[in-house]
């Protein structure tokens, strides 16, 4: 389901917290923007992204549940590689990602 | 304590897989029938072991010499165990998550293959038809299979359940036939007066004209309370299970002799990867944890007989309080000595659980079971001290 991108997803600014650089990475073909520090799963979840995979059997979109690494629903093909979580991976400049249809397979 | 819990004319403790599909079989029968348990329903190994279905029986290298006469009376109890397994949905109405892809036991020398084809021939012998296959032969029943195999055996009627349904669905179909449940009630005594038992538990006081003892893993110390040895010894065992995959293992049992492997892939596309791989017991706070150590040799395991595991993610892993019985036969029966208290009790307890619960209800309702169960007497263990 498209959701506005909401910038007040990002961790706020305040005293004692400075933002990584900007960087920019590819969600399914298009530019996300995002800094560095930031999982790829706040990235997407800011950039409005919500639905960053669909299930192998009944084919129903998933996405950031748990946020913390242990639930395995924001599983995204990170550079070719399937099955990663989006939660527990930094952003970087430059990486490819998609999401996963199945078992696996790139969109 | 002088609170009173309630009263019933059957009580069984333990709400595993074992005391409850004996209370669907009293209750179905006409009994007035209670389950007590300290925690809740399907709480320790019924809930927590890998689900498979075993019908070849367990063997080990180091096994001793005599391991085949040893093992022989539970081959006839598993094969219609697996009858039980094979019927139990439509029995029960509910989904259990079974699939009976068949089973196979892999080796990877010699020796090993020996006690594949020694174990063939006395399944055979009582009508449980395992086949031996060179590599070639196993690899046309399951492709799958990585380059250290040499051959193994396979057996049609073997797969996986899914533990969190198969208990609470046995837990419905008693309650339709009247069965109750009190759980968070942990037994603390059991005395016996003139017409039947006291059975003290946290939340009160019950009173029993019969006792069965479905403990499980705490087989042991509930004997104790009555004054019986019953020797029944608990270790955690652990289960680890992965993302999910293209379905390749077709719905069958994978076991390895030697390097402790049991191996299903779930309608998910999930590895379950278990194989008795000991984990931690948390004795203070009654934790079953996993172990790193397990964990890593058992991945290993797995991976190098089902080479397409090793892609996978580990995503959760869990431990789970496994026993067996000082002969590793099942106990089933009333006790001679303590008139009217029972023991269930089943090693393997996920695929024995329904057939022992179904045995020892038709000698409990009509005095006669379809299977010999004379072997299992708790009687066997009356010159120990308890």
């Amino acid at each position: 389901m498209p959701i506005p991108p909401n910038e007040a997803l990002r961790v706020t600014i305040k005293a004692g917290v400075e933002r990584g650089k900007p960087i920019r990475f590819l969600f399914d073909g298009e530019t996300i923007a995002a800094y560095e520090g930031e999982t790829v799963a706040a990235a997407l979840l800011a950039a409005g992204r919500r639905v960053l995979r669909t299930t192998p059997i009944t084919g129903t979109g998933r996405g950031i549940f748990c946020g913390m690494g242990v639930c395995f629903d924001c599983l995204v093909v990170i550079d070719g590689e399937p099955s990663r979580r989006a939660c527990m991976i930094f952003a970087r400049e430059g990486m490819r990602v998609e999401s996963q249809l199945g078992f696996g397979a790139a969109s | 304590m002088s609170d009173i819990l309630g009263s019933a004319d059957v009580a069984i403790i333990g709400a595993g897989l074992v005391g409850c599909s004996t209370a669907y079989y009293l209750a179905k029968g006409g009994c007035d029938v209670a389950v007590i348990d300290r925690n809740g329903i399907n709480r320790e190994a019924s809930g927590a072991n890998a689900g498979s279905l075993h019908l070849q029986v367990y063997i080990h290298p180091h096994f001793p010499d005599d391991w085949i006469d040893r093992i022989r009376p539970t081959i006839e109890l598993m094969r219609e165990g697996q009858k039980s397994w094979a019927t139990m949905e439509e029995r029960l109405g509910a989904d259990c998550g079974i699939h009976l892809g068949g089973g196979l036991w892999v080796a990877e020398n010699a020796e090993d293959m020996k006690l594949i084809e020694k174990k063939v021939v006395a399944e055979n012998a009582l009508g449980v038809m395992s086949e031996v296959h060179d590599r070639a032969g196993i690899l046309q029943r399951a492709p799958y299979l990585g380059e250290h195999v040499i051959g193994g055996s396979f057996l049609v009627g073997e797969g996986y359940a899914n533990p969190l349904l198969v208990t609470p669905a046995h837990v419905s179909a008693a309650k339709s036939h009247g069965a109750r449940f009190f759980t968070d009630a942990p037994v603390a005594a059991i005395s016996k007066e003139p017409n039947g038992f006291v059975i003290e538990t946290g939340r009160g006081r019950f009173r029993a004209g019969q006792v069965i003892s479905a403990a499980g893993a705490w087989t042991a110390p509930l004997g104790r309370m009555v004054g019986l040895s019953l020797p029944v010894t608990g270790s955690v065992a652990q289960v680890s299970v992965t993302d999910g995959h293209p379905d390749i293992m077709r719905d069958h049992l994978l076991q390895h002799v030697g390097l402790g492997l049991t191996l299903k892939q779930s309608r998910q596309g999930t590895y379950i990867i278990g194989g008795g791989w000991p984990g931690l017991y948390d004795r203070q706070r009654d934790r079953k944890n996993p172990g790193y150590d397990s964990i890593v040799g058992n991945a290993w395991v797995a991976a190098r007989t089902v080479p397409d595991t090793a892609r996978a993610n580990l995503v959760r892993s869990w431990g789970g309080m496994g026993s067996n019985s000082m002969d590793g036969l099942p106990i089933i029966g009333e006790s001679s000595a303590v008139r009217g208290f029972h023991v269930v009790y089943a090693p393997l307890g996920f695929t024995m659980g329904p057939i022992t619960g179904q045995l020892f209800s038709e000698k409990f309702l009509t005095g006669d079971a379809s299977l010999p169960i004379k072997p299992y007497t708790p009687d066997r263990f009356l010159d120990r001290a308890a």
